[in-house]
This record gives structure tokens, sequence and C-alpha cells, in this order.
């Protein structure tokens, strides 16, 4: 393999693929970074077995200026090898490996040598037919990845509830994510109708993968395999594993009848709710509760701490209808499940004081719900 | 890969599955079907007997809405998903990786959350003697003030772990072990649904090393069906267990009862390179001796059925052997606990076996007794004529003697009495051998100085109740105790107040013993030989046992005769 | 550790194990038994080479592909190799342990997940996996590698199929030690040849062997001085634990050897001085000889109980020479 390419862009690369490299893992080979050349581009190679993520630099990038001379692959210990290309002179550096794995780094008057390891040793990433692909804009993804990753969760004695569920069915992505307390589902339509897809993406990787995406409609790939979930943008791979077990069956939980439904602002409820909580959360149990009165119209929150006091609000809302009930919950999850929805009303829909109720956007309700589980007081 | 472990493809799924238990499963049933169920339970018992399946069952039954008679229906989405583990409600909690304070708390707090699905939220908390005390007090306030619908069924392997106010808030169940028979039931009846053929014999050494495991059982069932290409044969479910086979017990323990130490031995040998385990070879000799026993005591008139070989060895080996056999073994795997090289303790069991019976027969034949005492008082009387004789003697003898032993010096060299040697060879006994081993340094440290000098390179090499023969290492040392009749006359003794009766010692060089043995074998065998043979021969042997019959009578005094006459 | 080699060493496993690969057959927990040295890791790696290798010939590994390569070396991420981090396998390494058991491999859902020295998980380690090994969900099978049961949670072991390591005879062993040129004593420590080489090398053992026998003619000799090489001749050979079990090992040799010689046998590990042993010993009857051996055999228990080692060999000195000499 030989190259070379203006130091800049690889850095920015380099410090991407980085992120996922542990400083300690079982997998010795995991320390390092792979390099791949081919004809067309320059790929780096970084994962910690649970995220892998791979970056390339294709020819064509005028800021790069990457200029192959020979293909081939390494792979070089992540943490040396980024601490040179950083601390290199000048603007461009070339690099050269030799058979026996031995690696050149020159630039300017400075020549580095590294002992690579073979690239075959690296692990082999799975490969997915591009014909299985689902296309989507990033930041719609990545609004789907933040509105359901709150609900996971961070538990290990149900691991299985650290991840979040996604099925691909009949055109649709199905995303859901619950801790047994709360849930939250999103749905979103997609292009594509003959794909199925049932599998548990750790809420870790998705929230890694929400941090990489770019805030725009761009389209992003998702493939999937048996064992692993791809996405493709912005000349980026990134492989996430998957979890394995049965994942709840969370059609069950989400009521579909209704005693009572409260419509709120979501913003003004969650500024009421969060100075409720600043007392709930002096007690021992961070609990508010919710009275809500049909027929006077009435929606009140109160919040108590037995040292510091108690707090007393009576609800703005844009509607209120059904029987009069009074439940209470932990204004946190609240808190968590009104943020995801941004500046719009919310229908909240109740059943009885014990049974979980849900939060929907007034608009276009089958495509988000939140699901907060109440707390008994009695 | 596809396969599932027996185990868990049989998990019981109902509280009518749950064999062993049904004085536990009775009741569960009873308290669901009549709404009587407590909000706290603790099931406790040994590992695979069905305290977490219980759990399970008991979860599914109580919030199965088609519930019958406490059993859950198993077909409803609600005992589905529980099946599967992927009901929210019913949450199973390893103490041991969540053992911290704040982990219980979390509990604490996330119990009040209403079920979101099924009516009751069920806590499984398994392995609980894990928890840290922290985490017991704060699991105890959680059980004092329970939300209603909320149960917790805590269960351990280790209850006298779990702190008594814990155990007080909760309905206590203990889960025996399962016995061999209902582990034999439930693997006949699983493996007649997988359609599997088996030998009973394998399932009941099998349920024997399960030791009331149905876990256990089922994986080694597994195990032995992967061997035995999907059918259940005696010689894979003992490979598997490392049971060993009680043929080969038996066998063993015939060799070490009539003390052959040599086949006991290549027994041993045998099964451990067929890599059975010392320590379940204690387990296997133990459980014979234990069979023998009850088939000496209980089962002594029934049982036609029952094996041959166990009941004609019961019959040849007294109890009070068995017990003492019981308790060398036990003794021997004790101790053989912490060591690395564990097949040593076996050969020393063996070795103590094989000492057992005849020790037993000295011990049991009472009459000896007397006759040792007897043997005693007249040995007393003897010593002291003796002593008189040898003091009145004295004067005269010592002139007589020096010459003697000048023309021997010159003489060729002094020959050991091979007729008395014989004649110890005769009836010469291992016993006999070791008792005077035993007490062959006390008898030197009786002697004076010079005496010691002599006797110091001297060993018994051969012994029989009444005479031995004792190796010299240097011939000089042998003729000089030879001659030494005053050296002779301590001995013996001193001999008889060590051992409580007269032994009569015979003198030879250690360099001709292994001849002498070994001309004594052949003419022994040759007379033998003969005596079969030929009438006349029959004669010579007779007279030859008459001139034992008759060294026997004469005793020492003949002893000495022919002492003399060799001088 | 060539393939061949662990097919050579364990022939009955690698044809069990290779005819479960190849029909599909293999459980999730499978536990592994013997001493160090008996091929346990190398077993596991086979058979997780097996699982993946491009090439396999009836269950066999090819050892030569690239999977079957990075399997040997350690580098594939779904073979999976947990070693106890210091003197045992802590809470913190199960966890990760864990998050194996839940997620599917790297490469594909095959995963094989290999606990070396699992008698070394703490309680509360061992406990935490209880429930992953009894029902793990995905294409995992686990190996457990523990030298002897004994230490080994009964609850872990009825989740698993145990296999017991085939093993050389005593006397093959004996006889390749000599034809190594090793001394016969070595066959007693160790089954791996390599650790014998080692272990011939480091002296250690053999000085210790050779103290050892010159004590105990002291003490057949009723030699009070025995009692002096206690802290003399041992002590400074015997420096921490490890070396203390050595030693208790040495004993437990040295025994069998008496015993070998109080039923008439020849001696095999302590060749050198067994005519002066077989000397001295005759003289004294079987059951006094069987008293020595047991004084000798007690030891390994009485090391368990925190008894001072120097004290423990003095106290065994002074009841051998009773013993002895009355």
């Amino acid at each position: 393999m030989k190259f070379s390419i203006k130091r800049t862009a690889f850095i920015q690369r380099l410090t991407n693929v980085q992120r996922t490299i542990a400083s300690k893992t079982t997998i010795p080979i995991l320390t390092g970074i792979k390099l791949t050349l081919t004809n067309e581009k320059l790929i780096l190679t970084g994962s910690d077995s649970d995220i892998s993520i791979e970056a390339a630099i294709i020819k064509s990038d005028d800021n790069a200026q990457l200029e192959i001379e020979e293909t081939g692959a390494t792979v070089l210990p992540a943490r040396f090898f980024s601490e040179i290309i950083k601390k290199l002179p000048g603007d461009t550096f070339s690099l050269n490996t030799f058979e026996n794995q031995q690696t050149q780094i020159l630039a300017g008057k400075s020549i580095f040598k590294v002992n690579g390891i073979s690239a075959e040793e690296y692990p082999h990433l799975p490969e997915i037919e591009i014909s299985q692909k689902i296309t989507l804009a990033a930041d719609l993804l990545k609004k789907v990845i933040n509105q359901t990753v709150i609900a996971a969760s961070n538990q290990e004695s149900r691991p299985i509830l650290t991840g979040v569920h996604l099925t691909i069915y009949q055109g649709q992505l199905t995303a859901v994510a619950t801790d047994s307390h709360r849930l939250s589902q999103r749905k979103i339509p997609l292009d594509i109708n003959d794909l199925n897809y049932d599998v548990i993406v750790p809420s870790r990787s998705l929230i890694e993968l929400a941090r990489m995406l770019p805030d725009s409609s761009e389209k992003v790939e998702l493939r999937i395999s048996e064992n692993q979930m791809l996405c493709f943008f912005d000349q980026t791979v990134f492989y996430s594993r998957l979890l394995e077990g049965n994942y709840p069956d969370t059609a069950q939980l989400i009521p579909n009848n209704s005693e009572t439904e409260l419509e709120v602002n979501a913003n003004d409820f969650l500024a009421a709710i969060d100075r409720a909580s600043l007392l709930s959360h002096e007690g021992n149990y961070n609990i508010v509760k919710l009275t809500l009165d049909p027929k006077q119209q009435l929606a009140k929150i109160y919040g108590n701490s037995p040292e510091v006091g108690t707090i007393n609000e009576v609800l703005n809302f844009e509607s209120l209808t059904g029987k009069s009930l009074e439940i209470s919950f932990n204004p946190d999850y609240m808190k968590d499940a009104l943020h995801s929805f941004g500046q719009t009303t919310v229908k909240i829909n109740f059943t009885q004081p014990l049974r979980p109720f849900t939060l929907t956007p007034s608009e276009n309700q089958s495509n988000f719900i939140q699901l907060i589980t109440p707390v008994r007081t009695f | 890969m596809g396969y599932r472990a027996l185990y868990r493809v049989w998990r019981p799924q109902q509280f009518t599955d749950l064999v062993g238990q049904q004085l536990i499963t009775q009741t569960l049933k009873n308290a669901i079907a009549a709404k009587q169920t407590s909000h706290a339970y603790l099931f406790t018992g040994p590992r695979g007997t069905g305290k977490t399946s219980a759990a399970k069952i008991f979860a599914k039954a109580i919030n199965c809405h088609f519930q019958k008679n406490g059993e859950p229906c198993n077909q409803c989405e609600i005992c589905r998903a529980i099946t599967e583990g992927r009901l929210n409600d019913v949450i199973e909690i390893d103490a041991a990786s969540n053992n911290s304070v704040d982990e219980i708390r979390d509990i604490r707090e996330k119990v009040k959350y209403a079920p979101t699905q099924a009516d009751y939220k069920i806590y499984i908390i398994d392995e609980v003697h894990m928890l840290s005390t922290g985490a017991f007090n704060a699991l105890l306030k959680t059980l004092e003030e329970p939300p209603a619908n909320v149960i917790f069924i805590l269960a351990t392997t280790e209850p006298y772990k779990i702190p008594a106010t814990i155990i007080s808030r909760t309905q206590r169940f203990d889960f025996h072990r399962i016995n061999d028979q209902t582990l034999i039931k439930r693997m006949e009846y699983i493996l007649k649904q997988e359609k599997v053929t088996f030998d009973p014999a394998a399932l009941e050494v099998i349920a024997k090393a399960a030791a009331g495991g149905m876990r256990d059982a089922l994986s080694m069932l597994d195990q032995v069906l992967s061997f035995g290409n999907h059918q259940a044969t005696l010689k894979d479910a003992l490979l598997v267990t490392g049971s060993v086979a009680q043929e080969q017990l038996a066998a063993y323990l015939r060799a070490v009862f009539s003390q052959q130490a040599a086949p006991a031995f290549q027994q041993i040998q045998q099964l451990l390179a067929d890599g059975k385990d010392p320590n379940q070879l204690f387990e296997g000799l133990i459980d014979y001796c234990r069979q023998l026993l009850l088939q000496q005591t209980v089962f002594k008139d029934q049982k036609g059925e029952s094996n041959q070989v166990l009941i004609s060895l019961a019959k040849k080996i007294p109890t009070k052997v068995i017990y003492q056999a019981l308790d060398i073994l036990s003794q021997e795997q004790q101790a053989m606990r912490f060591a690395t090289h564990q097949e040593v303790y076996l050969d020393v069991a063996t070795v103590k076996l094989c000492q057992l019976k005849s020790n037993d027969r000295a011990a049991t034949t009472a009459p000896a007794e007397a006759e040792i005492t007897k043997l005693q008082t007249e040995v007393m009387t003897l010593k002291k004529q003796l002593d008189q004789l040898v003091q009145r003697s004295k004067p005269e003898e010592k002139p007589v003697h020096e010459p003697k032993k000048v023309s021997v010096t010159k003489q060729t060299k002094i020959q050991p009495n091979l007729k008395a040697i014989y004649t110890v060879l005769g009836s010469a006994s291992r016993e006999s051998l070791d008792e005077l081993k035993d007490v062959w340094q006390d008898l030197m440290a009786k002697l004076s100085v010079t005496q010691r000098a002599i006797m110091n390179v001297s060993q018994p090499v051969a012994a029989s109740q009444t005479a031995a023969v004792i190796s010299f290492q240097y011939a000089f040392l042998f003729e000089k105790a030879v001659e030494n009749q005053q050296l002779q006359t301590q001995l013996v003794t001193d001999l008889a107040s060590l051992l409580g009766r007269q032994v009569k010692l015979t003198f030879l060089p250690q360099e001709q013993w292994p001849q002498i043995r070994k001309n004594y074998l052949k003419e022994y065998q040759h007379n033998k030989a003969e005596s079969t043979k030929s009438v006349t021969k029959q004669a010579v042997s007779a007279k030859n046992s008459q001139a034992l019959a008759a060294q026997k009578i004469w005793g020492k005094d003949a002893e000495k005769l022919v002492e003399f006459k060799d001088d | 550790m060539g393939k061949k080699d662990i097919i050579a060493r364990q022939p009955r496993l690698t044809a069990y194990f290779a005819d479960l690969i190849q029909h599909k057959k293999l459980v999730h927990a499978y536990l592994l038994t013997g001493p160090a040295g008996s091929g346990k890791h190398e077993l596991a790696l086979w058979v997780a080479a097996g699982l993946f290798c491009q090439h396999p010939v009836k269950g066999q590994p090819c050892g030569k592909c690239g999977e079957c390569q990075r399997i040997f070396s350690g580098n594939h991420p779904d073979v999976i190799d947990l070693l106890p981090a210091g003197n045992s396998i802590k809470v913190e390494q199960t966890r990760f342990l864990k998050s194996e058991f839940n997620s599917s491999g790297v490469e594909s859902r095959q995963k094989i997940i290999i606990i070396e020295n699992a008698e070394k998980m703490t309680a509360s380690a061992a406990n935490s996996l209880l429930k992953f090994i009894e029902e793990p969900s995905g294409q995992i099978t686990v190996f457990l590698l523990v030298a002897s049961l004994n230490q080994l949670l009964p609850t872990i072991v009825s989740r698993c199929q145990l296999f017991k390591m085939q093993l050389p005879s005593e006397e093959q062993r004996i006889q390749t030690y000599q034809q190594e040129g090793l001394n016969t004593l070595l066959a007693g420590l160790t089954v791996d040849i390599q650790t014998a080489r080692q272990l011939a090398d480091e002296k250690t053992v053999l000085e210790l062997s050779k103290r050892l026998t010159q004590w105990f003619l002291k003490i057949l000799n009723n030699e009070w001085l025995a009692l002096v090489d206690v802290q003399v001749k041992f002590m400074p050979l015997i420096t921490n634990k490890d070396e203390q079990n050595l030693f208790i090992q040495l004993l437990e040799l040295f025994s069998k050897d008496l015993l070998r010689c109080a039923i008439g046998t020849k001696m095999v590990y302590f060749q050198d001085q067994a005519l002066q042993f077989k000397q001295r010993l005759t003289k004294y009857s079987l059951t006094k000889q069987l008293t020595a051996v047991e004084l000798l055999l007690n030891q390994p228990r009485l090391q368990q109980e925190n008894i001072n080692f120097q004290n423990l060999l003095e106290a065994l000195t002074l009841q051998l020479i009773k013993c002895y000499h009355g």
C-alpha cells in the first residue's frame, strides 16, 4: 500500500473512526485502525466490536488530494498512529507499507516506521447486498432515534430493554423502546415495500449514530443483516451489533380506548411539570399528582415534599373531556416525553388511575406515541 | 445450532409437570385457585429442584385469565409472553449481579409503578442470598409495606444466608431433592416423547449421579444421547456420569475383603485409566457398602430380583467389617479433598481395607485372649526357671565357650539353622511379621549398648506366631549373635514381655536370605507336587509334618537343641 | 499448539465435537475439566475453529484458512476468551461477558465464549453468570475450563455438559518423560511436557525434591537435625503460596512412593534414593509405614487451615520421627 494525502482531511476522518476504538479490549487487534486502499478510495476502519465505523476518503475529493500509488491494506496501532499523524510536520504526508507489514510514514524530513498487523486478522464486517437497502433522510432518522432512546432502559437486569426495537413491515418503520415503566414508539413510512426486518439495536449505538448523522435531509441508507445494522452516509459506514432475545410485545401495552382526554400545549405543560418536580425531587418518592375534573373544566397539578413544602398549580389546557380522574406519575418521565414532542399540542389519553396513559401529538396521532405507567399512591 | 438442551425444552410449564414437589405445587395451586396468595414467597432448595420454574408457573397462573384449578392455560398472550420471558410485568432479577443497595432501592421505587399489561407485577429475585446486608434491609422495607398487586418470589439455594427478618415476612417453601424414582420416571417420559430408545439401567445411573437435581439429570441425559447416537445406553451413562459400574465396585470390594491387594490395585489403576475420578470411586464404594449393609439388615429376607453378586458378597462379609470399611473410605475421602494427587488416598484406602479382615478376626476370636493370658503365665514361670538355669550355668559356661568360639572362627563359617528357618516359614504370616516389626525398635531399646551394637543391623524377615527369622546385614554380626547365648535369652524374654507370648528366634545373614527363601519355596512346592503324585513321597511329607508337629510340641527347647547341635 | 497435536492428545473428544459441529448439535454450555496442560483451551479453540472454518472436513477445522488463523491468534471478534484479571474473575468482567451474551456476533450470529480458570470466578461473578449460562439467547456456546470441579458452584455445573480431558496414564507419562531425559518426578507434577521442561530448567523443584529426600533419610535415621532442615533447607525455597502448593504436591508424590515401597513395588518418582529408602523401611511394619504415609497425606488439608507453613512442616517432622522411632 502506498499513498500520499493532505493531513487535515485525513485527521478529520481519523477522528471520526477513532471514537469507536476502545483502549481496553479482549481482542488485541481492535486496538488497531485498519487502512484499506483501493483504486478509488482510502478506507479507515475502527471498531470496539459493538460499533464499527468505516470512513472513506475518495480520490476525487479535492480537499484530500489523495494520491494512490499502490493498493493494499494494513492494521496500525490506533493510538500511536493518530498521535504520529497529528504531530507530523507539513501539510501532506505519505504512507508506505512493505510486505512484512512494516509501515513507513513520511512527512517533510521526518520518517516514522511503525509495525503493522496483517489486515487479514481484522474482523470481517458483514457485507449486505445493496438491493436490501432502506433510504431515508438523515434528520428524520436522527429524530426517530432521539424520540425513542429516551425510553430505553439503562439497567442490565433485562439487557434486551437497553435496545430499541426496529421493525420494518409493509413499508413502515416502527421504532419502540421501553424500560417497562414507560414506552416510546415512532412510526415512519418508507419508500420500499418488500423488505421485512425485526431487530433490536443497542440504544448506545443509536445515540452514537445520531451524534454522527448530519442535520440535513441528506439521504442515508440502512441495511440490516442477521447480526449487524449498517448505516451509510457521507462516505461513512456505521455498523452496530444487534441484541439477541425476545422483545416484549409492545403492541399489547398500548391501550386503544380512553376514559379521560386532556389536550395541552407541550411546552406549557412541560414548564408546569418542571415546577412541580422541584419539590417532588426532594421527597422519597419522585411523584406528582394530576387531578382532572372535566365537569368543572379543571386540571390541577400537585407536588409535595414532606420536608420542604407543596406546590399546587392550575393548568392551562386546550380541552378536557371524559371522566374525572386523579393520577400520579414520575415527573421526569413526563418531562422526557414532552421534550420529545417539541413545540406542539399533545393529547393525553387516560383509562384508569392504575393503567398506563399515552401522549400523542394532536396532529398525526398514529405516528408517535409515548406511554407512561402511573404510580400507585394508595 | 438449533439444538436446545433437554432441560430447556422440557422446562415445566404447569405445576403438574413440576415433579417431585407435589406438596408445594398443590399448596400453590390451591392458593391461586382460592385467590389467597401471599405477597412474598421464599423458595429454597438445592439446584435443579424447580424453584425458578415454580416461580414462573406461579407468575403465569396468577396472571392468566383462563386459569383452571390454579394451573395456567399456557395458551393466552400473557402466558406465552411470560414463558418467552418478554412480559414486562414479570421481572426476573438476578441478585448476584444486582446486589447493591442502590439497585434494590431502585426496585423499591419501581415497585410503585402499576403493572403495564398483567394484573400482578411479579418480581422473581433469583440467587437472593447474594444480596448485600444493606440491600436486604432495603428489600425489607418493600416486603414490609408491599403495594397491592405486587408479588415477590425470592429463590435461593442457600437459605441460611437469608436474614430472619426477611424469612419471617415471606411464605417459605423448601424444595426437596427429587428422589431417584421420580427422576427416572420423568426421564422415561421425556425419552418416550422424544422417541428415543433407552436402557433402564442407564437412567438409574444418571438418576443416582444427578443427586436429586432434575436439571443435572437432564443435562447428563442430553450428553448421553449425544454420545449414543440418540439412544441411552448404560455404557454411555457410566461414561458421562463418571460412575463406576456395580460389578467393578463389587470386584474391588471382593478383592480387598479377601486381602488380595494385587487385583484390587489393578482394578483401581484400570478405573483411573478409564478416566474415573477418585472422588466418584469413593462415592461409589461407600454407596456399595451401604447397599451391603442394607442387604444384611433390611432386605435380608426379601427381594428375589436383586442382584446376586451383592447378595453373595453381603453373606460373606461380617457387618462389623463393612462398618470399618465405611470408616476408612469416608476418612480417606475427607482427607483427599484438598490434595492434588487424589489417587494416593485410594491406594491408602486399599491397603487399609486389605488389612481389615485379619485384624477383625484377631479381635473377634475371643478365645484367643484367654489363651494368651494362659500362655503369658506359662511364659513367666518358664522365664523364672530359665533365669535360674542361666545363672547357675554361668560360671562353667564361660570357659567352655571361648575355645569353641575360636574353633568356630577358624573353621568354616557358621551356617544358619535351616531346619528352624523352614519351620518358621512353614507357618509364617504377614501379620506376625508386622507385629514383630512394630515392637522391634522397642526391643532394641531394652538391650545393653554392646548387645545393641550387634543387633542394630538386624531385622525380622519372617515370623509365625511362635517363631521368627532375623536377618543380619553383616555375616560377622550374625555369627556373634548366634554365639551370644545371653543375648538370645535376653531377646526371647524381652520379646515375651512385649508381645505377650514366646517367640523363638533364628538368625541368618542377610546375603543368604534370598537363596534360603528360594530353596524353601522350591522344596515346598516340590513336596506339594510330589505328595499328590506318589504314595511314598506322601509318607515322607507325612514324616516331615510329623517332625514339624514334634517341634511345635517341644517348643523352645527343640529349637535350642537344634541350635546347639549346629554349634 | 498445532491442531494435529490436540487431535492426537484428545482423540475421543475431538472426534465427538467434530461430529457435533458437523450435525450442528452443539449445546449452549460445556465444562471441560483437566489439570493445567491437558489441552482444555486448545480443545475449546479447536471447536471454535471447527465452527467458523471456511473449509472444514467433517467438522474438523482446516487450521490454515483466515478464520482458523484468526481464532488461534486470538483475533476473532466472535471467539471471546476470558482470563482471570489477577487472582480472580470479578463481577466487572462478567458484566462484559453478559453484554456479549446478549448481543449478536460481530461477523455472524455464531459466537463462542471461553472462560478460562472458571473456578476463579468470585462467588458473585459465578452467580451472576447463572442466568446467562442457563438460557443464552442467540447462537452461543460457552466453554468453561476448570482444573477441578470441586471449586465450582454446583449450580453452574448442573447447567453444563461435563467433559473430562483424556490424560496419558502415569506409566505412559513417566515413559515419555524418561525418553525426553526429564526427571520422572516431573511426570507427577504436570501432564504438559513443556511445563515439565520449564520446571526442569528452573531447578527449584528438583532441588526441593532432593532436600526432601535428604530430610526424610534423616528422619529414618532418627537424626533430630531433620527438624532443623525445615528452617534451613526448605523455607528458603518456599517463599510464597505457589511454592507451598508445590511442596505439598511433592509430599503427596513422595507418600505415593512410600506407599509403593510399603507394598513392595518400585518407587517411581524419587528413584534416585529408592534403594536407601527400601533398606531402611523394610524393618517397619506395614501399619507403621501406613501411619507415616497418612501423616504426609494429611498436609494438604492442614495447609488449608492457615497454619504457618514452617510450623506445619516442623510438626510433621516430629510426628514422623515419633512414628518411626517410638
